[in-house]
């Protein structure tokens, strides 16, 4: 034994060679002990890293999912829930700004109605609209040490639900902040113009209807995209024959909100000024009277035919150019169907004498230019139509436009001398043409006549009908 | 060399001798050399991990952010309202709060106080869909707070010089002509 720092013990002499050396010297032992502990601190440190990564790549994925669900939303009222390639799109182009590693198969998007019990999205029924966006991200991420505990890679799904509204976001005259809104909402508003709501016969109510005309075209025009589109179709008891074929000779056809905005809110605001004295109908070629459809494209100002002007929207939004696209109706009236006796046959209107230029009814509310049988059915006989049969019709078109995914709303301008219980009938009648969450207001007889009216504030909730917010996130 | 020197060299000899063999106090030397770099794995991860939890932090700051943009209530930064002749703001420093009204005020929201953050806007109203970009950046010592490694030199610490950035994309709603 040599080199040895201390006494040599009786055990040792059995002990020779560098092995026996090795064990028994004590010296370094802490930089030994160190040196394989450092190795497996740095390994645990790593491994700590490893997690922490994960963990905050799967935040992020997160919040990719959620800017992309609300961007996906937004999509649908954009372009259209049908328009799936264009919303998964938007849901892709944002998840990647936000997370780069994700590819566009990595990104998933089912649009369709939110179930609360599941929490779930499934594509909405048959004619049914859609109410949600749900955005499922899946991404693998590989680990720095899992490797080596036969964990290279981790598995990351996040989903998050966006909403479509279809339902007011505010309450009452509250609408949302300036920005809660989408782009490119498309709205007509069919106008009630009978008598009781044209100056020609003494009526004040033109100015507040086209007061409401006006807050929806304002709303839209600061709210509904630079391609939102603005449209009036009027009606009474005979229909806009010609809104297809004439659509200059109404107020407005469906028209780029941006482009006509100035010129249109100027007409408007003129109208609600001079449309309340004598020669109002001469400033806007409402309706005419006696109606002559081979001169004009103006309604008769007698008698209320809400099927005919919801009938004429349909076909409007049944264009290329609309399908899928967010479409609004929004129905001011301030009646009942009303078929008019005066006009025609007592307790009814014939539609087909020569006083209506050869239109006749057809059973669904409209009317064709050939002079086929007339149907009133079911309510009456098929040549003079009831306010029963109007409204029967009224229903009819409204249902036709929910089943096109047009989402109706109804605002009710009570005539101050209706009886109260009338109104209530009126107001449970007009409230079912509500189609796909639209809303539904009655206008209260005492404001009826004043610009500032309910009406106004009723026309301006549609701005609610825009945003689209997170209502679920993360899994 | 007389008796005497030979006697204190021998003397010396046996004091380095002697100290070579005592065992006494060897694991506090080799401990004190082992701490050393220890101490410095230790505050080093401190240090990385602070900085993790700065840059998470200003994460989830920067999608609070977008969300308010993506949710359309907030449509405007420091230069006024999106559009696309505004096409973003310069750094805006979280300290003070910006207004309300903007942007920058709720990236900086949930920051931490140790640092200085500054908050940078991009949009692209052009693109479909128009986006806008929100990032939030912090130089990495402030962030990091303990870098040790910048003991031995400006130059040599891991986060010297280096900039931390968070950044978040959105769709923007509403008018963004």
């Amino acid at each position: 034994m040599t080199a040895s720092c201390r006494r040599p013990l009786p055990m040792d002499r059995a002990d020779t060679g560098s092995r026996a050396l090795l064990c028994r010297d004590k010296r370094a032992g802490m930089t030994i002990l160190i040196s394989f502990l450092i190795p497996a601190m740095i390994a645990i440190g790593l491994l700590g890293i490893d997690a922490v990564r994960a963990l905050s790549q799967a935040a992020q994925i997160n919040y990719a999912t959620q800017l992309a669900a609300t961007a996906a939303a937004a999509a649908v009222n954009t372009v259209g829930a049908d328009s799936g390639a264009t919303v998964q799109s938007y849901a892709t182009t944002i998840a990647q700004a936000n997370f780069p590693g994700l590819t566009s198969s990595d990104v998933s998007v089912v649009t369709g109605t939110y179930n609360t019990s599941t929490n779930i999205v499934t594509p909405p029924a048959n004619g049914a609209v859609a109410t949600a966006v749900q955005v499922t991200s899946s991404v693998t991420v590989s680990t720095v040490l899992g490797g080596l505990f036969g964990v290279p890679t981790l598995a990351i799904t996040k989903t998050s639900i966006s909403s479509i509204p279809t339902t007011p976001g505010g309450t009452g005259s509250n609408p949302p902040v300036n920005g809660v809104v989408n782009t490119n909402v498309n709205i007509l508003v069919l106008n009630d113009v009978e008598k009781t709501f044209n100056s020609i016969y003494g009526y004040p109510d033109l100015g507040p209807e086209l007061s409401a005309d006006l807050a929806i075209l304002k709303c839209l025009h600061g709210n509904g995209g630079a391609n939102a589109k603005f449209g009036i179709i009027p009606f009474a008891l005979l229909p806009p024959v010609n809104v297809l074929t004439k659509p200059s000779a109404f107020i407005t056809p469906l028209t780029s909100v941006g482009s006509t905005f100035a010129t249109l809110s100027a007409k408007l605001a003129t109208a609600m000024t001079v449309g309340n004295v004598s020669s109002g109908n001469q400033v806007v070629p409402y309706c005419t009277q006696p109606f002559n459809p081979k001169q004009n494209a103006t309604p008769s100002c007698r008698g209320s035919n809400v099927a005919s002007a919801l009938y004429a929207a349909i076909q409007v939004f049944s264009a290329s150019a609309y399908q899928g696209a967010n479409n609004h109706i929004v129905i001011i009236t301030d009646e009942l169907p009303s078929a008019d006796p005066a006009q025609g046959t007592p307790g009814g209107a014939n539609y087909s004498t020569v006083a209506f230029g050869g239109f006749v009814a057809k059973t669904n509310g409209v009317w064709a230019t050939t002079a086929t049988a007339p149907a009133c059915a079911p309510n009456s006989s098929t040549s003079t139509c009831t306010n029963a049969d109007l409204t029967t019709w009224a229903e009819g078109q409204a249902a036709i436009a929910g089943q096109n995914k047009i989402i109706v709303s109804t605002v009710y301008y009570a005539d101050a001398t209706v009886a109260t219980a009338a109104q209530s009938a009126a107001d449970t009648e007009i409230a079912s043409w509500v189609q796909n969450g639209g809303f539904h207001k009655m206008a209260t007889a005492t404001s009826q006549i004043t610009p500032t009216s309910a009406v106004t504030t009723a026309a301006s909730n549609v701005c609610q009908y825009f945003g689209s917010r997170l209502i679920s996130t993360g899994s | 060399m007389d008796g005497r020197a030979e006697s204190i060299q021998a003397q010396d000899r046996g004091i380095w001798v002697g100290l070579g063999r005592c065992r006494r106090g060897v694991a506090a030397v080799e401990f004190a050399l082992a701490v050393t770099p220890l101490l410095l794995i230790v505050f080093g991860f401190i240090a990385v991990n602070l900085m993790f939890y700065t840059l998470s932090v200003m994460q989830n700051a920067a999608n609070y952010a977008s969300m308010s943009v993506a949710t359309g209530q907030i449509n405007q930064n420091a230069n006024g309202t999106f559009s696309n002749s505004n096409k973003g703001s310069t750094a805006v420093a979280c300290s003070p709060l910006p207004p309300t009204t903007q942007i920058e005020y709720y990236a900086c929201q949930t920051l931490p106080t140790w640092a200085a953050f500054n908050v940078t806007t991009s949009e692209s109203c052009s693109t479909t869909p128009p986006t806008i970009s929100i990032a939030i950046s912090v130089d990495a010592t402030a962030a990091g707070i303990l870098d040790l490694s910048a003991l031995f030199g400006s130059t040599m610490g891991m986060f010297s010089g280096k900039t931390l950035t968070a950044t978040s994309v959105a769709m923007i709603q509403g008018s963004c002509p």
